[in-house]
């Protein structure tokens, strides 16, 4: 019953969609449901290393997807849904993020449950340690990276390309490539350290 | 940003910049540029370990963010809660503005235009035309006036085969009041049963606890306005069908019988100027139908119907459902209507006194006696197999699957969908999710049309754990409220340990302050208790479905219902593992802090887990409810299990499990759990009951 958005073309045939069905409240509404189910999961995801908080994260896509709604019914037109929703959840997020450190909070309660050996990492003892200092320096790596370089890491996770990042943070596409070459950097000296 | 490096290419000792190589890595270098880049990194080591480290670093990341996402819990009732709001949203938004605004449109135009009309009319007409075919007609059917009559001559014909007959429709009917101002919209609805004889003048229309607030007064419509506004449930309905027949009065519509497209072309064959418009659509749940829409051009007056739409079957143009748009003196009144049943039956089949005085009246007992309606042929097994099954994917669409008190019983000539559902918000789910299903029968209710009736608990539900409403928030209000678990110490010890570890570099918050460990104990039982409820509605409605369709049944599955059950088996057991995942995630850590971590796997337990469908189900349903079990005992603070074993003999003699061999067991069937889930996912992959 899943289906994976892939092509452009796909892209492009959902937009036409989108644009006849806005007229039917009720087809649109259940073609909201389907990108719901479809899509939330990235979505509630990214939300998440903004947010800090699973129930907040949710509250916020559902918002999300409404907004989707509404916006179609009231005629507009959206070429790129995948990007639109990434950049309606981006504002939201960042409306209501409070303080800037709930991503750090995430980080390390995530962390303490590396420390505690919770996760299933790897099969063999040696293995798990090893595996727990490199996950352990990916997190004290990304303790230095500015929230936008960490957007932009997050975002090019999620499968999208610079030029739709660029989009969803009102950057200009080169500085999402330097963003994130700092922060692979970053990164990359926090793991050789 | 690389253009800056494009003039070093040609040189022999060119690298790749490392924006070069980023761009490339990422897709984002020009395929020219790209392929360069390729060859260069075949021949050069150090530019490939260069990217080799890039690579190294994204793999980290994605690890790291994998695992950091997947410790999280997830709410399982998310599309429920979220279908719930967009359907707040659409409703805010109003649910047809573009066929009102559209009509309020039209009648300014020619309103505007009156003084000029002869003028302008050909060309406002044209005009008009074209933008109706843009925004609307894509696919032409048939014309309206066609579709009406084939459908009322289909209905004749169904009349005619059966003698004396009586018409019986069983209705929902959602009226929508548009308010003056910014006033919350009016929503009311009504679920009826018209009994009527199409050769006669004998009807009697029914409704939950209509008896109490239609009175012994009369039959007679009193316009809604006169009557006092109700306070009960009934009495709100009653005034949702005491307006619709007023309304068809007025449009002098047969009220007696208000799905019909006798009565649709009564009204629309008055209208001299119309738009209209017939389309072939999908319903949700994938039936076939006709839409049709009809407009009325210029201005109605007050009580009139403005617009209309009438859905029909495809197959046999059987009118499901309706809507109504009346002008009222400040905005619309819509109804909406849909059908949940309907029988033509010979009047012999009903009780004598079925049109006695008063014809409106409570809905009581059984009207039919004797035997089976005789409506068309009786369908088939494998046609009735088929409705079945669609009406199981239509209720899973809605996840109506999960230990509702909603049940599906066949015999041999329908589908019958009982149940009982908490709001008037749900019924018209199902409603929708079922609509338009051949075959298919809808006797549900709602909890406050039920009235003091208790929740009908069928034969089936009676045993199983997740019929009563709501369990969810009671357990979770039990661990909110119950000061001590059993594990309360144990859990204080580990998630306080865990804080102070937790402590980042940044040395976020100092350590853990007594209120934090609380909301930390409190967040993971909550979460804990949520989870493994949700797996065992999975587990449950599994079980259901095992003890549905045996080897035998299935074997008399039209191709296309066997699908549709592998989809469902499949869909519930994937969202067993899930959840299952996340609850093991989520627990087990504490688990092993308290009983510590069991020597070796437990493989040796997993008896006979090759066992074929649908002998898996009940065992698997019976560890998933001892987990969720457990779990209520030690996060949640329900009581301690008993020991199983007799070392006291005496009947009120028997003695309260440990704590700590309650965690030792729930860690034993999460295992359990672990290796047969996966292994059952793998065994439902594909066309796993075809096979056979």
């Amino acid at each position: 019953m899943k289906v994976e958005m892939q092509s452009r073309a796909e892209m492009f045939s959902l937009e036409a969609e989108l644009v006849r069905l806005s007229q039917d409240a009720l087809k649109l509404e259940q073609k909201v449901t389907e990108l719901f189910e479809l899509l939330r999961g990235p979505i509630q995801r990214y939300l998440v290393t903004i947010l800090g908080n699973a129930a907040e994260a949710e509250e916020a896509t559902q918002e999300t997807f409404l907004r989707l709604y509404q916006n179609l019914h009231s005629g507009q037109r959206i070429r790129n849904v995948r990007a639109w929703l990434f950049r309606v959840a981006h504002n939201l997020a960042i409306d209501r993020q409070r303080t800037s450190k709930s991503l750090d909070i995430m980080d390390a309660s995530y962390a303490a449950q590396l420390l505690t050996g919770s996760q299933h990492l790897g099969s063999s003892p040696e293995r798990r340690v090893l595996d727990q200092e490199r996950l352990g320096r990916v997190q004290s790596g990304l303790a230095g990276l500015s929230a936008q370089e960490r957007h932009c890491m997050d975002l090019r996770a999620e499968g999208l390309r610079y030029r739709e990042i660029a989009d969803i943070l009102g950057i200009s596409p080169s500085s999402v490539a330097e963003f994130l070459r700092r922060a692979i950097n970053k990164l990359m000296r926090a793991l050789n350290a | 940003m690389h253009k800056l490096f494009r003039t070093d290419r040609a040189s022999p000792d060119w690298h790749p910049t490392y924006d070069e190589l980023q761009f490339y890595l990422d897709g984002e270098l020009p395929a020219e540029e790209a392929s360069r880049v390729r060859m260069h990194l075949e021949a050069c080591w150090s530019c490939r370990v260069r990217s080799e480290k890039v690579q190294e670093t994204i793999a980290a990341f994605i690890d790291y963010r994998s695992q950091m996402l997947e410790a999280l819990p997830e709410e399982p009732k998310q599309l429920r809660t979220f279908r719930a709001r967009l359907r707040a949203t659409v409703e805010e938004s109003g649910r047809r503005p573009l066929l009102i605004a559209w009509r309020e449109f039209l009648t300014e135009s020619f309103r505007t235009s009156r003084l000029r009309w002869a003028v302008v009319s050909g060309a406002v007409a044209a005009i008009l035309a074209a933008l109706l075919f843009m925004q609307l007609a894509k696919v032409r059917v048939a014309s309206a006036s066609e579709l009406l009559s084939r459908s009322v001559g289909l209905r004749a014909a169904q009349i005619r085969a059966v003698p004396k007959p009586i018409i019986y429709q069983h209705l929902h009917v959602r009226r929508m009041l548009e308010a003056p101002s910014n006033l919350p919209l009016d929503d009311q609805s009504a679920t009826v049963e018209i009994w009527a004889n199409p050769l006669g003048a004998q009807v009697r229309v029914a409704g939950q606890g209509w008896s109490e607030v239609s009175g012994a007064s009369s039959n007679r419509p009193t316009p809604s306005s006169s009557v006092a506004k109700p306070q009960s449930e009934a009495g709100r309905a009653f005034l949702v069908w005491k307006g619709l027949e007023e309304t068809y009065r007025v449009n002098r519509m047969d009220w007696r019988q208000p799905l019909s497209a006798a009565s649709y072309e009564a009204w629309r064959g008055r209208l001299e100027d119309k738009y209209e418009r017939v389309e072939p659509s999908v319903l949700p749940n994938g039936a076939q139908v006709l839409k049709l829409w009809t407009i009325a051009r210029g201005a109605v007056p007050i009580g009139s119907i403005a617009e209309a739409g009438l859905v029909l079957q495809a197959s046999d143009l059987h009118p499901i459902g309706g809507t109504l748009g009346v002008r009222q003196e400040e905005g619309y009144c819509n109804y909406d209507l849909a059908e949940m049943s309907f029988r033509v039956v010979t009047l012999e089949a009903l009780r004598p006194d079925i049109f006695a005085e008063p014809a409106l009246t409570a809905l009581a007992e059984p009207v039919t006696v004797g035997a089976a309606p005789a409506t068309r042929a009786l369908p088939s097994v494998s046609e009735l197999a088929a409705t079945e099954m669609q009406a199981r994917i239509g209720l899973h669409r809605v996840a109506a699957d999960l230990g509702e008190p909603i049940e599906i019983v066949r015999s041999r000539h329908e589908v019958e969908v009982r149940g009982l559902v908490d709001t008037d918000q749900r019924m018209r789910d199902l409603v929708v999710a079922l609509q338009g299903i051949p075959h298919l029968v809808m006797k549900v209710l709602t909890v406050a049309e039920a009235g003091k009736s208790p929740p009908v608990s069928s034969p089936e539900n009676v045993s199983e754990p997740r019929s009563q409403a709501a369990p969810g928030l009671t357990s979770v209000a039990r661990a909110v409220s119950s000061p001590k678990l059993p594990i309360q110490e144990q859990l204080e010890k580990y998630l306080s340990e865990h804080r102070s570890t937790t402590v980042s570099p940044g040395g976020k918050g100092n350590g853990a302050t007594e209120g934090t460990v609380q909301h930390d104990i409190q967040k993971l039982t909550s979460q804990a208790v949520t989870l493994s409820e949700a797996s065992l509605e999975h587990a449950w409605a599994l079980r259901r479905l095992a003890e549905r369709y045996t080897p035998d049944e299935v074997s008399t599955l039209p191709p296309e219902s066997r699908r549709q059950l592998e989809d469902l088996v499949r869909d519930h057991i994937r969202a067993l593992l899930e959840q299952n995942r996340k609850y093991g995630a989520l627990v087990k850590p504490v688990l092993f802090s308290i009983a510590g971590k069991p020597e070796g796997s437990s493989q040796s337990s997993t008896g006979q887990a090759e066992a074929d469908w649908p002998v898996f189900s009940p065992s698997l349903f019976n560890t998933v409810s001892q987990v969720d079990r457990l779990t209520s005992t030690l996060f949640a603070g329900a009581a301690l299990p008993v020991e199983a074993d007799s070392s006291t003999p005496g009947a009120m003699g028997v003695k309260t499990k440990s704590p700590e061999a309650c965690v030792r067991d729930l860690l034993a069937a999460l295992s359990l759990l672990d290796t047969e889930l996966p292994r059952l996912e793998k065994r439902v992959e594909g066309d796993f009951l075809s096979n056979r």
